[in-house]
């Protein structure tokens, strides 16, 4: 990728004198955060909202261990023990899981890999933020009305007997449907209409292709639960017969609705996991993803697979036999594009140059979960194995390694991954490799535990269990300690980040990807003038050494000069190629914005790096982002 | 014979029907085949990680264009992914068509309680079946979905208010088994108040614990114990007398998780059963109803019938059990009452031969 100036550079120059100000000291009072149209800010905003709504789901799952570390009464009663987990479900899926990596960090980085300014329509982005906060507000009012103990799936009829918060929750999900809704159409828009030039579809980063077919989801299955929940409040309000069986309706007509966009939001919140594990395999391999058009096409396969398939929830639920044969087909076939992206994957590791930093841990992590999370489903597609395995803990085991194994420890390691770029800090990599072991055992402990709990016959959504069920419950609750402990360490971390951490290079994992060419973290407008793309995302091959640069641009900038026979992390003599480079560059007017730029940011680091002298922790693993040339130390340390 | 039947493993629970070992030899086919990749695809990973760990002056070769091997990985597998769907759909028809000579049970699935119907009319809250003999279930609810689930005989089925649903399957051990309630059918805000000890009696979780209490026990059995366990179930013991054989079943059919029967005491979700029979019950709507023998039987069978008043929040499951134990039953609620003893004594005459 070269940041090419386009023809009418200079007028664009002059129009943003101002835009070498990074987003988050553009401006910094708090209405500019509120009203904010920028897609960088809203991202962060998604991301604190949404972390906020993983630590109280988290509090549940803690809750809901902890009564089943022990048979009997533990800490709490039935109906509490029902409402909790509940919403644990209903939190985590609503509120954390479907909003927070297309929120989060699809709102952040998507316009920037396609070279944009912003997302297509950046009030629309607004709007989806509040509706999100108002479902929210909602979703908090529900509980404290008298929280739902229906299971997240609202099951008819018992949803209508039970207490009236059921109209609250289901609400909260309603109003946050359309959020869901506004992103995916925002996120079509964009991709369509916003690349910049020469980023064609078969170079587009395989994240923007996970979170474009996650969108095209998000706009077709998402009015369906729409109408579902309004039918379901309809019933319940209004008496209108149509789910409950009193009143003429059928129950499980609101199971087929109701998993006729439950089984594709599966895929909204699995497949933008799989598509930030993309961009950390082949940054931290420095290879192109293994078959990028089979994976891209895989991400495509999967969603469109995935509206075919919401019958396999109800195998056992009284649906005629041919229809279950029919779903049971269909679902193997989802088997085909999880495997080509486990594959190409490994694959991607063949003949890479990898090193171990902690979001690549991550993207390892992701492999193994999601293969045992994946071919667990496999026992569950297969008709005559699911009737002994349905809704036990076989099943609940089988959806937390995909969902949390795969999407969780996806949004996390993306969050390693990019936390450098969105907040300009590094962090404590020796935190974080103790965070994620911690938090690889604990969900280990806890759930592969549950795939034999499950398979001797334990039923979901018990709050009590017959005894011969202690042992396994036991190591499973202590898991969900150690899980929590991980994450724990992790916020830790992240906090220290943000107070005191080092500032981050542009470029610390020395990743040829589209976003690292702007500075950490970026500038308001992304780039100071639309980037021309010239190769692909992964083409380590093509880029210079200054774009994998992993360090900061002055300091490049002196090497090349100071040091002729500069040899670089590749250990090539570079020397030639960064002055050819810098030749291509030379002259252009982004290379002279880019000093002034560089010399802002210098004085920053100067002053960030007199804090960072005291810490002496970080140093050592510290190393590993800084920008030198020992910078290939650490990781063969790590061997 | 026997030894086909496996005994517990570590994954699966022991095997008590015709059904177990097929489905546990597809369960373990793909059991192995799932080992067999997961070794596969996280050993390759390991083994490139390390062997292509980063190291100073190599670099990366970027990949080439292998469509022959992406082919290859993309459609191979649907032979594996073909055989575990025509085993799984086979197996699954049949379990969806039940022998010609099997006997029919009717389960009634209510909050938090399972009624197991025989073919002679005789109800109980435990499902007793004879060995070598195929039995299908014709299941209803008369609230919301529960779904019945025995490990051991790896058969599940929902049943679903407003419809039947049924399954069958042929028991070939004897010995006791656990019946689960599968789909989450709530609990009673009301039951989060009682003690640990009221939840959980002798590690079994109580009706009061909702849907984790919605317990049962199968009991596969001999025909002869079986034939005479089920005749038994209508006919008085000999060594109680009405009243008595009554308070029995108003315990195992789940009576008390509703009503209280002490004189005086606050009612709980239902009225106080102590001192009805025999006086007038205000019914909700207007007028009252004399609590005599036809009125208490109506209100087993036909609950919201009459419902006396203030009592409609609610709802009491229709009581399906054969009629000599309602009468059991009729004659219990009237020992209790200081008004009650002529119907008592109706309950003896009436079945007095």
């Amino acid at each position: 990728m070269t940041v090419k100036a386009t023809a009418h550079h200079p007028a664009a120059h002059g129009e943003h004198a101002h835009s070498d100000v990074d987003y988050l000291h553009e401006k910094t009072t708090v209405l500019s955060w509120i009203v904010t149209l920028d897609h960088k800010r809203l991202g962060i905003l998604y991301l604190a909202s949404t972390l906020l709504m993983f630590f109280i789901g988290g509090i549940f799952a803690l809750l809901v261990r902890t009564e089943l570390l022990l048979p009997g009464r533990t800490i709490m009663g039935p109906h509490e023990y029902n409402q909790a987990f509940s919403l644990h479900g209903a939190i985590m899926v609503f509120l954390f899981i479907i909003p927070s990596i297309p929120g989060a960090l699809g709102n952040f980085f998507l316009p920037i890999m396609l070279g944009a300014k912003d997302v297509a329509f950046p009030r629309l982005n607004l709007l989806s933020y509040y509706i999100y906060v108002l479902g929210a507000a909602v979703a908090i009012f529900s509980l404290i009305d008298g929280a739902v103990d229906t299971g997240w799936t609202f099951y008819t009829p018992y949803s209508q007997t039970t207490s009236a918060s059921v109209i609250a929750m289901t609400l909260a999900a309603f109003i946050l449907g359309f959020s869901s809704i506004l992103t995916g159409v925002n996120f079509i828009a964009t991709v369509h209409k916003l690349r910049a030039p020469g980023l064609h579809w078969k170079r587009l980063p395989l994240f923007v292709w996970g979170t474009y077919a996650t969108a095209v989801i998000q706009v077709l299955a998402t009015p369906v639960l729409a109408i579902t929940l309004l039918l379901l409040m309809m019933e319940k309000v209004l008496s209108v017969g149509i789910f409950d069986p009193r009143l003429g309706g059928d129950p499980v007509l609101f199971q087929h609705f109701f998993w006729f966009y439950s089984h594709p939001a599966v895929y909204i919140m699995i497949l933008p996991g799989m598509a930030i594990v993309n961009e950390i395999i082949a940054t931290f391999s420095r290879r192109k993803i293994f078959g990028y058009m089979f994976v891209a096409m895989s991400s495509v396969a999967l969603a469109l697979l995935g509206f075919l398939v919401w019958g396999h929830h109800m195998f056992v639920a009284g649906m005629s036999e041919y229809a279950t044969m029919v779903f049971s087909a269909l679902t193997f076939l989802v088997a085909i594009p999880s495997g080509v992206k486990v594959f190409n994957w490994t694959a991607t590791l063949y003949n890479g140059s990898i090193s171990f930093q902690s979001p690549m841990l991550y993207g390892l992590g992701f492999i193994v979960l999601f293969t045992i999370g994946g071919l667990t489903g496999l026992f569950l597609g297969t008709l005559s194995v699911d009737v002994h395995l349905h809704d036990t803990y076989f099943v609940v085991a089988h959806f937390h390694y995909v969902m949390v194994g795969g999407t969780v420890i996806g949004f996390v390691g993306g969050l390693h991954y990019w936390w450098p770029k969105m907040t300009g800090k590094l962090y404590d990599e020796r935190l974080a490799k103790i965070a994620f072991m911690l938090v690889f055992t604990g969900f280990n402990m806890t759930f592969l535990t549950q795939f034999v709990l499950g398979s001797q016959g334990m039923p979901r959504r018990y709050y009590d269990y017959l005894d011969h069920f202690q042992p396994l419950h036991g190591f499973s609750s202590a898991g969900s300690y150690v899980l929590g402990l991980g994450f724990m360490i992790m916020a830790v971390m992240f906090a220290m980040s943000l107070f005191r951490g080092k500032k981050s290079p542009p470029n610390p994992w020395g990743s040829a990807g589209f976003e690292w060419a702007t500075s950490s973290p970026p500038i308001m407008h992304n780039f100071h003038h639309t980037p021309v793309i010239d190769r692909g995302p992964y083409d380590y091959h093509l880029a210079t050494e200054e774009e994998l640069w992993d360090g900061f641009p002055e300091e490049l900038e002196a090497s090349a000069h100071d040091a002729p026979a500069h040899v670089s992390k590749l250990g090539r003599d570079v020397s030639d190629e960064v002055s050819t480079k810098r030749a291509v560059v030379e002259g252009v007017a982004p290379s002279a914005s880019d000093e002034s730029a560089g010399a802002n940011e210098g004085e920053e680091s100067s002053d960030e790096g007199s804090e960072s002298d005291h810490d002496g922790d970080q140093d050592e693993d510290g190393d590993d982002e800084e920008a030198s040339d020992e910078s290939k130390k650490p990781s063969d340390e790590e061997e | 014979m026997e030894e086909e039947y496996l005994d517990a493993t570590i994954q699966m629970p022991e095997q008590a029907s015709t059904l177990a070992p097929m489905v546990d030899s597809l369960y373990y086919d793909i059991f192995w085949i799932s080992v067999v990749f997961f070794v596969a695809i996280v050993g390759a990973m390991v083994w490139f990680a390390v062997q292509f760990r980063r190291r100073p002056g190599v670099t990366s070769k970027p990949p080439g264009h292998h469509n022959a091997l992406e082919l290859f990985w993309t459609f191979s597998p649907l032979i594996l992914l073909a055989y575990m769907f025509h085993e799984g759909f086979l197996g699954f028809m049949h379990m969806s068509v039940p022998p010609a000579d099997s006997i029919n049970v009717r389960v009634h699935a209510k909050q938090w309680h399972w009624e197991f119907e025989y073919p002679n009319g005789a109800t109980e809250a435990e499902l007793w079946v004879p060995e070598h003999q195929p039995v299908r279930l014709i299941m209803g609810s008369q609230d919301v979905l529960h779904s019945f689930f025995v490990p051991a005989l790896r058969v599940k089925r929902d049943i679903v208010p407003g419809m039947y649903t049924s399954l069958w399957f042929e028991p070939t051990r004897r010995g006791v088994h656990d019946i689960f309630c599968t789909e989450y059918c709530g609990a009673n805000p009301a039951n989060d108040a009682l003690s640990a000890e009221a939840l959980n009696v002798n590690g079994r979780p109580q009706e009061s614990a909702g849907h984790s209490g919605m317990l049962s026990r199968l009991h596969i059995v001999s025909r002869a114990e079986w034939n005479e366990h089920v005749n038994d179930l209508i006919a008085k013991p000999e060594d109680l007398t009405w009243p008595q054989w009554g308070e029995q079943l108003f315990g195992s059919s789940g009576c008390p998780a509703c009503h209280v029967v002490q004189p005086g005491a606050a009612h709980t979700t239902g009225p106080n059963l102590a001192n009805v029979v025999g006086y007038p019950q205000p019914l909700e709507g207007g007028g009252e109803a004399a609590a005599d023998i036809e009125y208490m039987r109506r209100s087993l069978r036909e609950p919201q019938a009459d419902i006396v008043r203030t009592f409609t929040t609610a709802s009491m499951p229709a009581q399906t059990m054969h009629e000599v134990q309602l009468d059991a039953i009729v004659a219990y609620l009237a020992s209790i009452s200081d008004r009650g003893q002529p119907v008592v004594q109706q309950v003896e005459t009436l079945h007095a031969e």
